[in-house]
């Protein structure tokens, strides 16, 4: 039954989704859907079929229960890990490109520093946490700090690869139209990078999501994070599921306007040779 | 008609008798590496282009030709010697936009529309359109028939268009010199002979000094007035041939048994140097 529920829910997609037509997308999303929908009646089969108690393991009807019980409380919940994540996503990455820059137009300062983020990189982020809850304090600032962290790294690697990922003979055009070196870095560098930049940003956007749970897990009293911890320690496993659920629903949102962003930003092929 | 006039506006068009030398190559070698493994790319060379004048480099692959192209466009410094363009030095003439240059690959942005592409010289290195004698840039594009194009990207068109879209972004700025490296080495012949024809008329009409890099014999022979051979490495001038064919040439005389006789003295250069 809930098979066919779900391609009914599938079908009128063509009309919502119509900025983005083509049929092999929609096939992809089709398949998707009823892979997610069969795994889903598998799971309520199995936890039926053997009694597991809900307080262990819900079933998706519980899960579905407590979504639609708890709906304010989930959303009251999302407000502050979305803020967090979104400013540690902004901060992070606005740091890692600045660094980036500094890094392709100054060597020095790559060989000393490159190590160091290397190293920044090495440790845990669940290790670093309560020494940011010392310096920061209980407020927003050490879960932007966290999320910030672990968007840094892989947008630094990923732009300062993209910076020098331009054609050589387009430095040389660049050259013989006796083009500074802003004017290099405006017109060819950052196209260059873009592509690079955006494989970057959809890894982060679903890791500053985690970063900012990890952070209210240190120390908060509201957030995903939080309502997690909560949730395990009331033994309430369907609002535990259903939290989780709100966390991935969350990283699935910026991961999609990330990739419509670079969509509609690149409308270039980057693979093909000029 | 409109072009052609815009286009002869050029002092090029005074008689080759009168020219002035556009290019001055005295004694130029170019050294590659450190001193330990260093590599003579090119030694001893000399050579004057006379202003209006199309002038092919030929020689072996590797042989120093891009080198010695690459020496005048100011990217690569001579090691010993010097080269003039109209006098001054090569840098002067790159930042005064005195000459363009056309690379194998049209090289050209790919986010950028071709009318973009086409902009370019004008937008960079202190340019100014207004003070300078420039083309409109959609002028530039009809001149290699790619009207109609303007805002298309790069990766529409195929590699013979990519490569107009680049003559048309080297002829914008009305250079006195165009330096080709190989341009038309990576399209397929059909595409290479009528780029040959339309290349020879933009030649004729404005009156630029062009110095060609080619590896094919007959596109050398077809365009030019004198072939350079370059010996192999360190690449020297091996011999010079006088194109000696009619002024008007179509493709027709791609054929032509005189375009052969000359290949075949130009292959006998070749190997001997």
């Amino acid at each position: 039954m809930s098979v066919d529920r779900s391609i009914e829910t599938a079908a009128p997609l063509p009309r919502i989704w119509s900025i983005l037509p083509s049929p092999e997308v929609m096939r992809t999303l089709g398949m998707a859907v009823l892979g997610l929908s069969l795994t889903l009646v598998l799971w309520q089969l199995i936890v039926t079929l053997f009694g597991v108690p809900s307080y262990l393991v819900p079933a998706p009807t519980d899960v579905a229960g407590a979504l639609s019980r708890d709906l304010p409380l989930l959303l009251d919940a999302a407000v502050p890990t979305i803020t967090e994540a979104f400013l540690g996503f902004l901060l992070g990455n606005t740091v890692a490109l600045l660094v980036a820059v500094s890094f392709v137009y100054n060597k020095v300062v790559e060989e000393m520093f490159y190590p160091v983020a290397i190293l920044i990189k090495t440790i845990p982020i669940v290790a670093i946490a309560p020494v940011l809850k010392i310096i920061l304090g209980n407020g927003i600032e050490p879960k932007i700090v966290i999320a910030a962290l672990i968007c840094f790294f892989p947008t630094l690697v990923n732009s300062v690869r993209g910076f020098r990922s331009v054609n050589p003979q387009l430095l040389e055009l660049m050259h013989v139209l006796s083009a500074s070196k802003t004017e290099v870095f405006l017109r060819i560098r950052i196209y260059s990078a873009l592509p690079y930049i955006f494989s970057a940003l959809k890894i982060s956007v679903t890791m500053c999501v985690l970063g900012a749970i990890v952070g209210e897990w240190i120390g908060s009293n509201q957030g995903i994070g939080y309502l997690l911890l909560q949730s395990m320690f009331d033994f309430n496993a369907p609002r535990l599921f259903a939290t989780i659920l709100t966390a991935s629903v969350i990283a699935i949102t910026g991961f999609a306007i990330v990739s419509m962003l670079e969509k509609w930003i690149i409308r270039w092929d980057p693979g093909a040779a000029m | 008609m409109n072009m052609m006039a815009t286009m002869a506006a050029h002092p090029g068009d005074v008689g080759i008798s009168q020219a002035r030398n556009a290019i001055e190559i005295d004694n130029v070698a170019v050294t590659f590496g450190g001193s330990s493994r260093a590599v003579r790319a090119i030694d001893n060379v000399s050579l004057t282009v006379r202003e209006g004048e199309f002038v092919s480099l030929i020689g072996h692959s590797g042989c120093g030709k891009s080198t010695l192209l690459r020496t005048i466009a100011d990217i690569i410094a001579p090691t010993e010697g010097k080269v003039a363009i109209f006098g001054g030095t090569p840098s002067a003439a790159r930042a005064s936009r005195t000459f363009s240059m056309v690379f194998q690959q049209s090289v050209l942005m790919p986010w950028a529309k071709v009318i973009d592409n086409v902009r370019l010289p004008f937008e960079v290195g202190g340019a100014n359109p207004k003070a300078g004698n420039f083309m409109d840039p959609y002028e530039a594009l009809k001149l290699v028939e790619l009207e109609g194009f303007e805002d298309a990207l790069p990766s529409e068109l195929s590699g013979g268009m990519r490569q107009r879209v680049s003559i048309a972004r080297a002829l914008v700025t009305r250079p006195k010199v165009l330096l080709m490296d190989e341009p038309f080495g990576a399209l397929d012949e059909l595409v290479r002979d009528t780029l040959n024809v339309e290349l020879l008329r933009i030649w004729k009409q404005s009156g630029m000094t062009i110095v060609f890099v080619t590896h094919s014999l007959h596109e050398a022979v077809f365009l030019s007035q004198r072939v350079v051979v370059m010996s192999r490495r360190p690449s020297r001038i091996g011999g010079i041939l006088e194109v000696d064919l009619p002024e008007e040439r179509g493709l027709a005389l791609k054929d032509a048994p005189e375009l052969g006789h000359h290949v075949a003295r130009l292959r006998d250069m070749l190997g001997a140097g």
